[in-house]
């Protein structure tokens, strides 16, 4: 079970967490302009990265707020944790075979 | 002959006194200190079970937790336990344990031709023959033959417990290696937990307590130790207890048998029987020592055969002869430390055959020196005895330990105690992620890699044998965790403790099989593993028939598959595939280990979150009076709702229909606490609004309320509910009762992430209120007599609210129906909810008010066919599919889900809509989810199903079943037959409009 | 107040006043106690030394605390609970929500921030006693250990399956937990049977 630092509580259990799914998927501004293609894309489909992945997290038994999370899902090691709309911190690929 | 291999003095027990137990049906006596294994090979038992397979007689063969074979069944019904390893069961007066898996007696055993017919029953034998005609024709009389212990059939009667636990270290093993982490670190302050299986401190320096650290004997050493952790106050000890799981960032599963070793007579009652602590530690030390290796020969299965240490083990730490007459089998010198443990002891030992070319090594020269015989360059080619071992054959090898020359000399004995090196005790580690190397000296795979931050491994279970260093080694990693952990050293702390090699084992000569006269498979069988009776000779059909991964050759011949997890197996198969195939052993691997390290019953995991504490059960402030009606309940979410209040004689359907009845006909109140809402405030608020609801809230005034419907970005309806403007930037939202957590969550989410800038805050106040609805014809009435509230239409219309005092308490009231009758929901303070409901009841007792439950509630709205989400809904359906396009703005650009009612597949004329349904004999109900077809049962199958069933009353009101369905195209199908194929007959129905009763909603103005 | 006699707490139907004590008993290791009725009231605004928080100072008489975890004023009186960066609890012992919300929207009017009252959405009870922090590690996955969650801090996290906001009050130890009022029922049985092992005494509200 991770062990997630949330930026407001500190270092905290899997538990009291929720899990938002990859992070940086920014809601198209003008739904309406875009194919079906395009809407499906952000509807529907998301990365499934071997190494690391940006991704969001809630902590909802406690501050209750979002905040983003680089993880790499092989050693589930939590890299950083940085606030909504901040940019990607700059990490390296990780890269397994 | 009362414990006549007892020997006169020595080991860990308490003499004093004997301790009762039964096994097999037969009395025993043991001591306090002794596990049933030791106590049983005391009174001379050494057939403790049959085979899984074969039904071959079984002995004890470890000392330890790695036990493959002396698996019993404790206790009775319902407090017996399956798979008990009778190596790690504490001993206590009035134990009692049966052999298991053998019929009708342990001695004499019908099954146990399945031994004779073993050549017919090769790996894969049940795959390749019970396949015609079916698996289940043989599965009885085969599950009879196979299987391990019985489950209890009875509840269980114990309690559990679990608890969560945080360390700046825990230490994993109570040996001198992790006896030595934990002073490092206890002694500096850290918080240390320290977790130790067996009953008592002190790992394998139990059965060798006279080696010495820091001067003194172990067994001194280590009751020093005990008592020094005892005495810091941040440290715990826990002794009976299994660390038999590490999941990531090392978060670690404990179980602690707290009252297992208790005569059951004496458990103290205020205990649970086990704890299973759930702990996160800043850095863990794994001590979890190491497991000795067999050697795999020909027929090394007989009771009497054991592993060289736990020969050892019986003699030192017990007290115990494991044996008349003794014959060791060796390829490393650690085999040598039981030759001299048993001659010491006095039992007559015949010799130690080496498979090593020379006897080489500090204990060999020992033995050598003790004039014990060795005979090296030597096998064991095979046994003889068949409940119990009478022989050995032993014949030279030649140099490359292939074959064997001549037939074998017969040795007598009646304990063949063996050793093929050691294993290090991984488990733990590579449960962890941690990544293995072969050590080609020590013939072993150990720790190389951690995927854990803040972990180390030391002693015997990093490879580190010697007992001088793995102190040493561990002593550093105490240090290492504490200063880790922020607990810096003083400059005058005590250094690590000293001891001699003691421990090491080398020189080894690596051999896992072990050849015989005849080839592999013939004239006996050489076991690997003794759980599952999987022998050599399965392994290498295995490669015959073409597996060559590793993982392929477990699952194909399940060899370490058996509660044991092979930890005296898994490195032997992998050892003998490789030399099979010709390939170094790191190149064949390891197969993958995984939780738990030994069995951990279900109670443990459940705890107490069992019967009444299963999930919460969330109740409202009125449900003290529904219990107190008789009102059956209904599990909304985690929410007890009434469901409907059956009167003497009543049973559900007549309760419901009179409910049903009685609420169009004068009053009815329904207890609608358990709506979600959310307080919604900010200058952004009806901004806001507007992009999570399909229809427009911006031009709602204040003081109104509008149903609104919520979609997820896929355009599928998500939840719905009646949400009041209470000011300009001011609103409450009502939700349903399952949806009230996703949607406060879902409208967090996108204000958290998403549109930031919006100025709105939620605050969830579901419970600050208790909620009441009053429903029918009289419901304006009685409101009036009991509040202050103008209730003429013109100042409270429908679909608006008013704040005023009902029952002479501050309430909002909102005028909103769910029925179609005029119905008020008063809501107030939840501490008052109770005393206002009584006041209702009172008050409408001349209105003969009726309180309805949640069923009734459903048959109301199913008249005016007013949906449910979750119910019509399931996550596939759009508005436009529910035919409520009047809910979804044409005018509003944007909001979410908007863009999914444009894809194609949204506009299909074939999707799933919603229709009423009504049976064409009028009184037939049909059952929810019944699949609706075109055809009436005479055409074959398949027949496409064209819709279903989501909800189907019966309609009082109306005089005839009602019901709602999803039919494809439904909307173009008014007056369409339909078909409902049921399980013994089809019944004839008609799509009808999904409203049935008052479709021009006269009622709800009075 | 007439409301006084009208209002009952969730626990009413254990009758729990008729076993309950004025202090633990001697064999017993934790006591359980209930505080119905105290004041609630749930503030959101912009975080930081802002217009919300001289706002909050002036109706409450207390300072706005800026460290999610950390609480002001004092136990048994008026305190200021800081849960999340914009979610503070304003918790009231004595004064009523009603002259608290009034004076707060006095102070708020014009600003972007919320003030609701949520004093019967939660549910207080307390927990003490030499053994009472083994008994909230059964149910709460916080470290509680002093160094890490000392007296005079708050923070929301689980009792068991629900959701609460813990504090720590003082380290002889005891602690105050708000659950919502549905679950009352629950963590008061959930907290008995899992006391057991140490001794339960009930404590008068």
């Amino acid at each position: 079970m991770l062990l997630i630092d949330c930026p407001h509580c500190g270092p905290r259990s899997e538990t009291e967490f929720s899990y938002g799914g990859e992070a940086h998927i920014a809601r198209p501004l003008d739904p309406a302009a875009l194919s079906d293609a395009e809407w499906a894309d952000y509807v529907f489909l998301r990365d499934n990265p071997k190494g690391l992945i940006r991704e969001r997290w809630m902590h909802a038994h406690g501050c209750r707020r979002w905040f983003n999370v680089a993880r790499d899902t092989v050693t589930y090691e939590i890299l950083t944790v940085y606030p909504m709309g901040a940019e990607p911190p700059d990490l390296p690929e990780r890269r397994y075979p | 002959m009362a414990q006549s291999f007892r020997l006169p003095e020595g080991g860990v027990i308490d003499r004093s006194k004997s301790l009762r137990f039964s096994f097999d049906g037969r009395s025993y006596e043991g001591h306090p200190g002794d596990t049933l294994a030791s106590a049983l090979l005391a009174n001379g038992v050494h057939l403790v079970g049959r085979s899984f397979k074969y039904h071959r007689p079984r002995g004890i063969f470890s000392a330890g937790a790695e036990e493959p074979n002396a698996l019993v069944q404790l206790g009775e019904d319902p407090r017996t336990d399956p798979n008990q390893r009778a190596t790690q069961v504490e001993l206590f007066d009035g134990l009692t344990a049966m052999p298991q898996h053998c019929w009708p007696s342990l001695e004499f055993d019908l099954n146990e031709t399945a031994s004779l017919a073993s050549r017919f029953l090769p790996s894969g034998f049940y795959y390749k023959t019970f396949m015609w005609p079916n698996w289940k024709l043989f599965e009885g009389p085969i599950r009879h033959a196979a299987g391990l212990g019985r489950a209890p059939r009875l509840p269980d009667p114990d309690r559990y417990d679990k608890t969560y636990a945080h360390c700046d270290l825990l230490v994993v093993g109570g040996g001198p290696a992790g006896l030595a982490a934990a002073l490092a670190a206890g002694r500096r302050g850290a918080r240390v937990l320290l977790v130790e299986q067996d009953s008592t401190l002190g790992g394998h320096l139990l059965s060798s307590p006279d080696s010495e650290i820091d001067g003194q004997p172990a067994a001194e050493w280590v009751e020093a130790a005990r008592a020094e952790l005892e005495s810091l106050p941040e440290v715990r000890v826990l002794t009976r207890s299994t660390c038999f799981a590490y999941y990531d960032h090392n978060f670690l599963g404990v179980l602690e048998k707290v009252t297992d070793h208790y005569a059951p007579y004496s458990r103290p009652q205020h205990l649970p029987r086990q704890r299973m602590w759930k702990v996160r530690a800043a850095q863990v030390v794994l001590a979890s020592g190491a497991i000795e290796r067999p050697p795999v020969f020909r027929d090394n299965d007989r009771p009497g055969i054991m592993l060289a240490s736990a020969a050892s083990a019986y003699l030192r730490r017990w007290g115990v002869k494991p044996g008349g007459r003794a014959l060791v089998l060796t390829n490393n010198d650690s085999g040598y430390r039981a030759a001299l443990d048993l001659k010491n002891a006095g039992v007559d030992l015949a010799a130690v055959i080496d498979l090593r070319l020379a006897a080489e090594g500090p204990l060999s020269a020992q033995a050598r020196d003790e004039g014990i015989p060795i005979r090296s360059g030597h096998a064991v080619t095979g046994t003889q005895g068949h409940l119990r071992l009478r022989k050995a054959f032993v014949a030279p090898m030649d140099g490359e330990g292939r074959r064997v020359f001549g037939g074998g000399e017969p040795i007598e004995c009646d304990l063949l105690a063996v050793s093929g090196g050691w294993n290090p005790t991984v488990h733990l580690f590579c449960q962890s992620k941690g990544s293995l190397e072969w050590d080609e000296q020590l013939a072993c795979f150990r720790p190389a890699r951690s995927m854990q931050r803040n972990q180390a491994v030391v002693g015997g279970a990093n490879g580190t044998f010697a007992l001088g260093e793995a102190l040493r080694e561990a002593h550093a990693a105490g240090l290492q965790a504490a200063e880790a952990a922020g607990f810096a050293g003083s400059g005058s702390e005590r250094q690590a403790p000293r001891a001699g090699g003691e421990g090491d084992f080398l020189p080894l000569r690596e051999i896992y099989l072990v050849p015989s006269i005849q080839p592999v498979g013939q004239g006996g069988k050489h076991f690997v593993d003794q759980q599952h009776d999987v022998a050599a000779s399965d392994l290498l059909l295995a490669l015959r028939e073409g597996y060559r991964s590793i993982e392929h050759v477990k699952r194909y011949t399940t060899t370490g598959m058996a509660t044991d997890q092979g930890k005296t197996s898994n490195v032997n198969a992998i050892g003998i595939v490789a030399e099979h195939l010709g390939k170094p052993v790191p190149e064949v691997g390891v197969t993958t280990f995984r939780p738990p390290y030994t069995a951990v019953t279900f109670g443990a995991f459940a705890g107490r979150d069992v019967d009444g504490l299963l999930d919460p059960e969330r109740t409202t402030p009125m449900h003290g009076w529904h219990q107190a009606q008789g009102a059956a309940f209904e599990d909304v979410g985690q929410w007890k709702r009434a469901w409907y209040y059956p009167r003497p004689g009543e049973d559900m359907h007549t309760a419901v229909a009179r409910e049903v009845k009685a609420t169009r006909d004068s009053l009815g109140i329904l207890d609608a606490t358990t709506l979600g809402k959310i307080e919604v405030r900010g200058p952004d608020a009806a901004r806001f609004l507007d992009l999570v609801y399909t229809n427009m809230f911006s031009t709602l005034k204040v003081g109104r309320c509008r149903y609104g419907l919520m979609l997820k970005e896929d355009g599928m309806v998500f939840d719905d509910g009646v949400t009041s403007r209470l000011a300009e930037d001011r609103f409450l939202m009502t939700t349903t009762t399952g949806g009230a957590a996703n949607v406060l969550d879902w409208l967090e989410e996108w204000l958290q992430t998403e549109w930031p800038e919006m100025k709105v805050y939620l605050t969830s106040v579901t419970e600050q209120w208790a909620t009441m609805t009053i429903s029918g014809p009289k419901a304006k009435a009685l409101l009036g007599e009991v509040s202050d509230l103008k209730l003429d239409s013109e100042t409270f219309p429908h679909m608006s609210f008013a704040e005023g005092r009902v029952a002479g308490v501050k309430a909002r009231v909102f005028r909103i129906s769910f029925t179609g009758e005029m119905s008020f929901e008063i809501n107030v303070p939840a501490r008052y909810g109770l005393a206002v409901w009584e006041t209702l009841i009172r008050a409408g007792a001349k209105y003969a008010i009726t309180p309805y439950g949640t069923e009734a509630m459903h048959v109301l709205r199913a008249e005016k066919g007013f949906i449910i989400v979750g119910q019509e809904t399931d996550g596939s359906v759009t508005p436009l599919d529910l035919g409520m396009n009047w809910i979804v703005s044409k005018k509003k650009p944007d909001f979410l889900g908007r863009r999914s009612l444009f894809r194609p597949d949204m506009q299909k004329p074939d999707r799933k809509q919603l229709v009423g349904i009504e049976t064409e004999d009028g009184r037939e109900v049909l059952p929810e989810g019944a699949q609706l077809v075109e055809s009436n049962g005479a055409a074959r199958p398949p027949v496409p199903m064209v819709g279903h069933v989501t909800s189907s009353y019966w309609s009082p009101n109306c005089g005839k079943a009602i019901a709602l369905a999803l039919v494809k195209g439904g909307q173009a199908r008014m007056g369409q037959r339909l078909y409902a194929p049921l399980a013994d007959r089809t019944v004839a129905c008609t799509i009808t409009e999904p409203v049935f009763f008052d479709k021009a909603g006269e009622r709800l103005h009075g | 107040m007439v409301e006084d006699f009208l209002r009952q707490s969730p626990l009413s139907h254990l009758g729990l006043a008729t076993h309950a004590r004025a202090e633990i008993a001697a064999d017993d290791g934790v006591a359980l106690a209930e505080r119905p009725f105290r004041t609630v009231i749930t503030l959101r605004g912009p975080g930081g030394e802002g217009a919300f928080a001289s706002a909050v100072e002036q109706a409450s008489g207390l300072k706005l605390p800026q460290e999610v975890g950390a609480i002001t004023g004092e136990a048994e009186g008026r305190q200021l609970l800081c849960l999340g960066p914009d979610e503070w609890w304003l918790c009231d012992g004595n004064s009523d929500a009603e002259s608290l919300l009034v004076a707060l929207e006095d102070e708020l009017a014009g600003q972007f921030a919320s003030a609701v009252d949520t004093s019967d959405n939660w549910f207080a009870l307390e927990i003490s006693g030499p053994q009472a922090t083994d008994l909230l590690a059964k149910a709460c996955p916080l470290d509680l250990h002093p160094r890490s969650f000392p007296a005079g801090r708050c923070a929301r996290s689980l009792l068991s399956k629900a959701p609460m906001t813990l504090q720590k009050l003082d380290e002889s130890p005891r602690f105050r937990i708000h659950v919502r009022r549905s679950f009352a029922d629950y963590a008061w049985r959930w907290l008995s049977d899992a006391g057991r092992e140490y001794g339960v005494s009930v404590l008068s509200a």
